[in-house]
């Protein structure tokens, strides 16, 4: 998995050189190499470490093997007042597979082209700028390493 | 002249040509040639016999025949001696010139790998054992704590013969068939071929060899596997080798590590055979996993283990310095020849 390390000092203070940081990781069970000139890690990943698959979870290693302070991403978040579930009726047909489903209903949103500054970052890691709606999602899974998805309601039939 | 003169001069001419003759099969044939050929002392003179005085003319023809015949006989007579000397004297053969060398086969150089590693590990008390190439899934996979679905599956990409049997991934099954029927404690070492559904490259093929090492006793501590890992790598690369362990995992070990050696070519320095790191890797190892022994009715309180597993090609590549792991499936004398 390849994360940039602009974006992982959103979550941490990184003081050392890149390749120092690939050693720190490697050593720490998360086999690291420098890639695209010194901006990036490119980290090999084994099955036991899901929780390493995001920005924020390499961010969390690196803040433990330098002593430093973890800062989660700030939420700010503007409710309404109308519930989501008024609006859309989730049913979740096999539990065991599926403990919880979560979604959120966002008003008022333009397609249009995704900031620079975002279709940069999602450019290190590999994947292409489509539009701000995929974007967005596809952010939030580097960063967080959670998978979501968006729909479109007026689409949504049922 | 009188034609029988003549006869008498011929027959005097060939006893004297006789004398002086070298003993060689062209000597004789260019004397059958001039006394007997077509043109040859012979046939000219009984052409004269037909012009002769009717009275001598059949002296002359009897006493003509009669040495024509003397003549062919000495000639068959000296063919056969200048026939056996030339047998018994061959000319061709030169005593001084080297012989032909046969060609020895050489041991492959993943055999001779294969050996080294064995040799080591049995010098320290372990013994080798063999498992099957086409196995179930649950001896590769399930029986070793890689449930199907399990994310870990992806970590190799297997050839499946059916839905439940593949060619083995690693020599790993091995360790649960030797534990089904044998009770710790164990201490075995396990040579064979394993098979990956990976693209054919510079450094990886569809098929290598791995040596597997199992201990199982009670109160195995990962310092012993530390032990006996460094007397191997010294062993097989030499004293001055560093190496040192790496947190990994492996679904069968916890806790997993693999095991760097500070790269040959660089000494540590870093190079572009080690990506600059200076270090390469050899094997994989760990404690084995609790969840392996209840799988084959070990009980889990009682006995411990460690494991490893190397990658004899690997090894091979490091050793001899080769860069092309196809190599050692081209069959090329050219490349094994230079592994006696």
């Amino acid at each position: 998995m390849i994360v940039s390390i602009d974006w992982l000092r959103e979550f941490v203070d990184i003081s050392l050189e890149p390749d120092k940081v690939a050693d720190l990781l490697t050593d720490a069970g998360l086999e690291s190499d420098v890639v695209i000139q010194g901006k990036a890690l490119d980290i090999e990943i084994t099955p036991n470490r899901p929780d390493c698959m995001s920005h924020l979870g390499i961010a969390r290693e690196i803040a433990v093997l330098t002593d430093r302070k973890l800062k989660y991403p700030e939420l700010i978040l503007e409710e309404s007042s109308d519930l989501a579930s008024d609006l859309i009726k989730v049913e979740i047909e096999i539990a065991e597979k599926c403990p919880r489903y979560a979604c959120r209903i966002v008003r008022n949103v333009k397609v249009g082209v995704s900031p620079s500054w975002m279709k940069d970052r999602l450019e290190i890691v590999g994947l292409r700028a489509i539009n701000n709606i995929v974007d967005v999602s596809n952010y939030v899974l580097m960063e967080m390493g959670h998978p979501l998805h968006t729909f479109d309601l007026g689409r949504i039939a049922g | 002249m009188p034609l029988l003169k003549q006869i008498e001069e011929a027959g005097r001419e060939f006893a004297r040509e006789v004398e002086q003759l070298d003993a060689s099969m062209e000597a004789l044939d260019s004397l059958r040639i001039r006394y007997l050929g077509r043109k040859g002392k012979i046939p000219s003179l009984f052409d004269q016999v037909p012009v002769q005085p009717k009275e001598s003319r059949s002296e002359a023809g009897m006493i003509l025949n009669n040495l024509k015949k003397e003549i062919e006989d000495r000639i068959a007579a000296l063919r056969k001696v200048t026939v056996s000397k030339s047998e018994t004297q061959p000319t061709h053969l030169d005593l001084n010139l080297p012989g032909d060398s046969v060609r020895f086969g050489t041991l492959h150089p993943v055999e001779h790998t294969m050996q080294d590693v064995k040799n080591i590990f049995t010098s320290i008390g372990f013994s080798v054992a063999y498992g099957p190439e086409i196995d179930d899934d649950y001896h590769n996979f399930e029986a070793l704590n890689i449930p199907k679905h399990h994310p870990a599956r992806d970590m190799q990409d297997t050839f499946y013969v059916s839905e439940d049997v593949v060619l083995r991934t690693h020599t790993s099954n091995t360790q649960i068939h030797i534990m089904e029927k044998e009770q710790p404690p164990l201490r075995v070492i396990v040579p064979g071929r394993v098979y990956r559904n990976e693209a054919v490259s510079v450094r990886s093929y569809c098929l290598f060899h791995q040596v597997e090492g199992l201990y199982i006793n009670r109160s195995v501590s990962f310092a012993e596997l530390k032990g006996t890992l460094e007397f191997f790598v010294g062993k097989f690369f030499g004293d001055d080798v560093k190496f040192r362990f790496r947190p990994s995992f492996f679904p069968f070990t916890e806790p997993s590590a693999e095991v760097d050696i500070s790269c040959l070519l660089c000494g540590g320095s870093g190079c572009p055979a080690c990506k600059n790191k200076g270090w390469v890797e050899i094997l994989g190892c760990g404690m084995v996993d609790p969840e392996v022994f209840r799988h084959v009715g070990y009980d889990p309180e009682e006995w411990t283990g460690y494991a490893f597993g190397m990658g004899i090609e690997k090894l091979a590549m490091l050793k001899y310095q080769i860069d092309d792991i196809r190599l050692f499936f081209n069959s090329d004398v050219r490349f094994l020849r230079q592994f006696v």
